[in-house]
């Protein structure tokens, strides 16, 4: 039985990965918006996704607003790219 | 969104749904960037042709600096909302900057290169800014439309592509550009170029917003 891995498997870490996959970057209101998450959990989580080098987060200012820019990483689309195979492979497709 | 476990099942319906909400299409707003910049340029043409005829004096040219100057101005003022708003950048968006980044320089680079002429020699070589309205913008929306697959875009560069080698005929054949058509052939390519795709790309921003 393959193991999928549990950083992406969960629901808020997976849709912030979908996202990133298909942009070159996107800032965390884009992210909470389109996640419909809340800002506590969705910083959370785009933290572990940080830690594991998943994404890379840069952070700067428009104007006197911070912003949080994400990006995925090399390691990070890696992931993904084998996190969909295996879900391919358990769902026979 | 939860962190809960979910089934296989669940994870492709969730990338799913999210490559979908994030799959940027064009937005009313970039319509109504290409109309704004659309408008404008044809807006000063006509004031400047208007002021050409009217006085027959060549510093009357100096009134196109307004196309950079509120343009520029417009650009920056919308660019900083979206970022304010949230936004993804995509690779066509990262494209698209990098071309009309390269007109715009350019211009200005070619500006003040035909200032230095006027300044330094006390020749008029301002008709090299025609070309580079014809050629290097047309150039620019050719590559823009062919980015964001816009037809009538790329056709509207090609037209102004054509123009400004019909222009540059002119010149090496000694051929007078006359006030009274180089202007409104200007015009014309601007809406070729910016006005008639941007109320495309505006209609059908709209038609995605409605479904």
């Amino acid at each position: 039985m393959k193991e999928l891995d549990p950083l992406l498997h969960s629901q808020l870490r997976l849709a912030v990965m979908s996202i990133l996959m298909n942009v070159d970057e996107a800032d965390f209101v884009y992210l909470k918006d389109r996640t419909q998450s809340t800002a506590g959990n969705l910083s959370v989580q785009l933290e572990k996704l940080s830690e594991a080098n998943y994404i890379s987060l840069t952070k700067g200012f428009v104007g006197k607003k911070p912003r949080t820019t994400c990006r995925v990483t090399d390691t990070g689309r890696q992931a993904f790219e084998k996190y969909v195979e295996d879900i391919k492979v358990l769902l026979n497709l | 969104m939860e962190t809960n476990p979910m089934t296989e099942r669940m994870s492709l319906d969730i990338i799913t749904s999210m490559i979908k909400a994030s799959k940027q299409r064009l937005t009313v707003t970039d319509g109504n960037l290409f109309l704004f910049w659309g408008w404008l340029s044809v807006a000063v043409c006509a004031l400047v042709t208007a002021l050409l005829l009217i006085f027959h004096h060549p510093a009357m040219n100096f009134f196109y600096f307004l196309i950079w100057a509120v343009g520029g101005g417009y650009t920056a003022r919308v660019r900083r909302r979206n970022a304010e708003r949230g936004e993804a950048v995509t690779y066509t968006d990262r494209l698209s900057d990098a071309v009309w980044g390269m007109v715009g320089w350019s211009a200005l680079i070619a500006t003040f290169m035909c200032l230095g002429f006027m300044l330094f020699s006390g020749k008029d070589v301002w008709v090299i800014m025609y070309l580079f309205a014809f050629i290097v913008v047309g150039i620019g929306a050719f590559v823009q439309g062919t980015v964001i697959q816009e037809k009538c875009m790329m056709l509207g560069g090609a037209f102004s592509m054509i123009a400004g080698a019909f222009i540059t005929g002119c010149l090496l054949s000694g051929t007078p550009l006359l006030v009274w058509w180089v202007n409104p052939l200007f015009a014309l390519s601007f809406v070729a170029m910016f006005i008639v795709p941007g109320y495309v790309i505006r209609n059908k921003a709209l038609r995605d917003e409605r479904a």
